[in-house]
């Protein structure tokens, strides 16, 4: 499915959009889509995902413009190609 | 220059004689209020809320912060205080870079300007003396010129202009004072009392001083830690890492697209689609970014210079496209050129006006063509062109720009149609859209300046960025976390450190570093008490000034139009419901502060 990536991570993936499959389905949970792009990028580990493959505090992966963490099922989330994902590092500013 | 002695150097103007007078400030204010914002909204209180802001008898006043232009990161600010001409409320804006610095280096910790000058008059201000001398030559020149004149004059080294454009000459009413060509008085139309003033600019002259602190090991120790802080890789402020210094504030223009919390087509929709990538902090960083500037002590250098290369525009060298105009004359005009956008910025830096209210007076005039209110041709969305044309004749007031120079409340009104008018308390609204980000829209409306994203910037949690997430949809708690949020940068404001510094530090930091600095006895407590302190005091002038039932509102089209698009499809702003809980945190009668919330504060 397209995950877009947004800020400094676009330097980790090289581009701002791209295709990350997680072999075998084509529906799966937001947790087995992280492990998907952890594993393709390992620069990832300690700015995107934690030891356990879960979401780092202050980074926003974004399912349909919802932020996981306010979902009722967060990263047990089901997505496909049909969801919009976006992630960013943190950002702020005024 | 010594930081525990603050309050001391104020400088008292009187324009209309040109007599210049140094009184300290009452050591009860300095006490109560700290500096900068605190300080300067109890001078103005003390002038008398009924003041006409564009008469001679309203005050005009400049103050630092105990903090201000010192060796503590992120000090590079100052405050200009007066009662505002676009809102008819007290009003503070905070400028970066170095003309903070340099009045505590030349002795001086606040100047308070009232009367007005027979003719056009400018301050000049060298190892504590301030005199004031004949702008008759500058009087007519934009921002850019008189900085050059200035530098001429005087040499560049060490020399800080602070000036308004020909926008506050004219009494535009959204005319912003701006330093060193770039960096702004942004909000409140402050240069517009500038201009009723006949008040044309304030240079300093003035070398870098090292400040003589209480206690100078403890102010060492706890200035490291807080360096430390804004250097720590976790945190957005991390020099060249985090996404606060690596694209400025324009890094948020994807994640607001994302949410729907970017207003669209002044916010009839909630998103700019595709096209915000073309106005982003990323899309800048990638295509026009030249440099990265930075303010007095500051490590983030948030700040991004551009150059435009081709198209009409080529040549163009400028900063900043931060996050507030490259959504206002971006997303909010249907404008997703980022070459015109950096363009209008420079318009506005030239002829000093704040973009914020630029582009949402364009964006009301460009609904009110669209359905038919406005005679003659009116203006397209994102006619660049016209805009770019249009920003003159606003600055200038000719034309309908005289109209427009009202800024967007007076304007719509005018045009028979003020539900056309994003504002509050007639201050445009930021870029953050309160059916997307629920805090944000009740900070909107509870901001005692009008609307404002910087007075209680619960952003950063309702994204994530600091502890304490909160959910941007979910209304409930957002009345104690506003509440919160107001008081922190109330103090952050009057100490007078950067608010992206709250990024890093909190409470602690704060404390420690005035203690340190001042010698005062200062707990992180005594941080929260003395910014709801400062809050409830800009409520009491308002109250005073006639801001009553209703004042702290949203435009109807937040809270009875639903979102459009992505996350917030479908969301309004549960306002009435927020408002309930934030006057039960504030111990408010509503929009009023009781006499005993205000003993209790010591205020009265």
């Amino acid at each position: 499915m397209e995950v877009r990536f947004h800020a400094s991570f676009r330097s980790v993936v090289g581009g701002r959009s791209v295709e990350v499959r997680v072999p075998g389905r084509t529906r799966c949970t937001v947790r087995a889509l992280l492990a998907a792009i952890r594993l393709r990028w390992p620069d990832f580990a300690g700015t995107l995902v934690d030891a356990h493959g879960g979401l780092l505090r202050h980074v926003n992966l974004f399912v349909d413009g919802r932020s996981v963490r306010w979902l009722p099922e967060a990263l047990e989330t089901r997505v496909s190609a049909e969801n919009r994902i976006d992630i960013f590092p943190p950002v702020a500013g005024g | 220059m010594e930081l525990a002695g603050f309050g001391r150097n104020v400088v008292h103007v009187d324009l209309d004689t040109g007599a210049t007078r140094t009184r300290p400030a009452p050591e009860e204010w300095v006490a109560k209020y700290i500096g900068a914002r605190g300080l300067g909204v109890r001078y103005v209180l003390e002038n008398g809320p009924q003041v006409d802001p564009l008469s001679p008898d309203n005050l005009l006043c400049f103050f630092n912060g105990p903090l201000s232009g010192s060796e503590a990161s992120m000090s590079g600010r100052w405050a200009c205080v007066t009662k505002s001409p676009l809102t008819g409320t007290v009003t503070d804006s905070h400028q970066g870079g170095w003309t903070a610095a340099r009045l505590r280096w030349a002795g001086l910790d606040g100047l308070v300007f009232r009367g007005r000058a027979e003719a056009p008059v400018y301050v000049f201000i060298e190892a504590g003396q301030v005199e004031v001398r004949d702008a008759s030559e500058v009087w007519g020149k934009g921002i850019h010129a008189t900085v050059r004149f200035f530098q001429e004059r005087y040499g560049p080294k060490d020399l800080s202009v602070c000036a308004i454009g020909q926008a506050g000459e004219k009494r535009n009413r959204f005319a912003a004072w701006l330093n060193e060509d770039d960096r702004a008085f942004g909000r409140g139309g402050t240069a517009a009392v500038g201009g009723s003033k006949n008040l044309k600019a304030i240079v300093i002259r003035a070398a870098r001083r090292k400040s003589q602190v209480a206690d100078t090991e403890r102010w060492k120790q706890v200035r490291r830690q807080a360096l430390d802080t804004i250097r720590d890789e976790k945190n957005i402020t991390a020099p060249r890492k985090g996404g606060l210094s690596v694209y400025g504030t324009n890094v948020l223009m994807n994640i607001t697209n994302t949410i729907g919390a970017l207003g669209t087509r002044n916010s009839q929709q909630t998103s700019f689609e595709e096209r915000a990538e073309r106005i982003s902090g990323e899309y800048v960083e990638e295509h026009i970014l030249v440099g990265n500037p930075t303010c007095h002590a500051c490590p983030v250098a948030c700040k991004k210079a551009v150059e435009i290369r081709e198209g009409p525009y080529a040549g163009l060298k400028m900063e900043s496209v931060e996050y507030e105009p490259a959504w206002s004359l971006g997303a909010n005009c249907d404008n997703d050129d980022v070459a015109s956008v950096a363009k209008l910025i420079d318009q506005c830096n030239d002829f000093g006006m704040d973009p914020i209210e630029l582009g949402n007076v364009f964006s009301m005039y460009m609904e009110a063509t669209e359905k038919g209110f406005v005679q003659g041709p009116g203006l397209a969305w994102g006619d660049t062109e016209a805009m770019v044309a249009l920003t003159e004749e606003i600055a200038l007031r000719q034309g309908v720009g005289d109209l427009l120079a009202e800024g967007p409340a007076r304007a719509a009104e005018k045009l028979g149609h003020p539900e056309l008018s994003m504002t509050v308390k007639g201050q445009a609204v930021p870029a953050y859209d309160p059916r997307g980000l629920k805090g944000m829209g009740l900070g909107y409306a509870t901001s005692n300046r009008g609307a404002c994203h910087l007075r209680a910037y619960v952003a950063a949690a309702e994204l994530g960025v600091v502890p304490g997430e909160q959910d941007p949809l979910e209304w409930r708690g957002k009345g104690e976390l506003v509440k919160t949020f107001q008081d922190l940068h109330a103090f952050s404001d009057s100490l007078d450190l950067c608010k992206f510094s709250a990024f890093a530090e909190g409470p602690e930091e704060y404390a420690a570093q005035l203690a340190a600095a001042l010698g005062r006895d200062f707990g992180p407590q005594d941080v929260m008490d003395a910014g709801e302190r400062v809050y409830n005091l800009e409520r009491h002038f308002n109250n005073l000034a006639g801001f009553g039932a209703g004042s702290d509102t949203l435009p109807d089209r937040f809270t009875r139009e639903p979102s459009t698009h992505a996350g917030s499809k479908g969301h309004v702003s549960e306002l009435g419901e927020m408002l309930a809980e934030y006057y039960a945190a504030r111990g408010w009668e509503e929009w009023v502060v009781p006499d005993e919330k205000l003993r209790s504060l010591g205020i009265l």
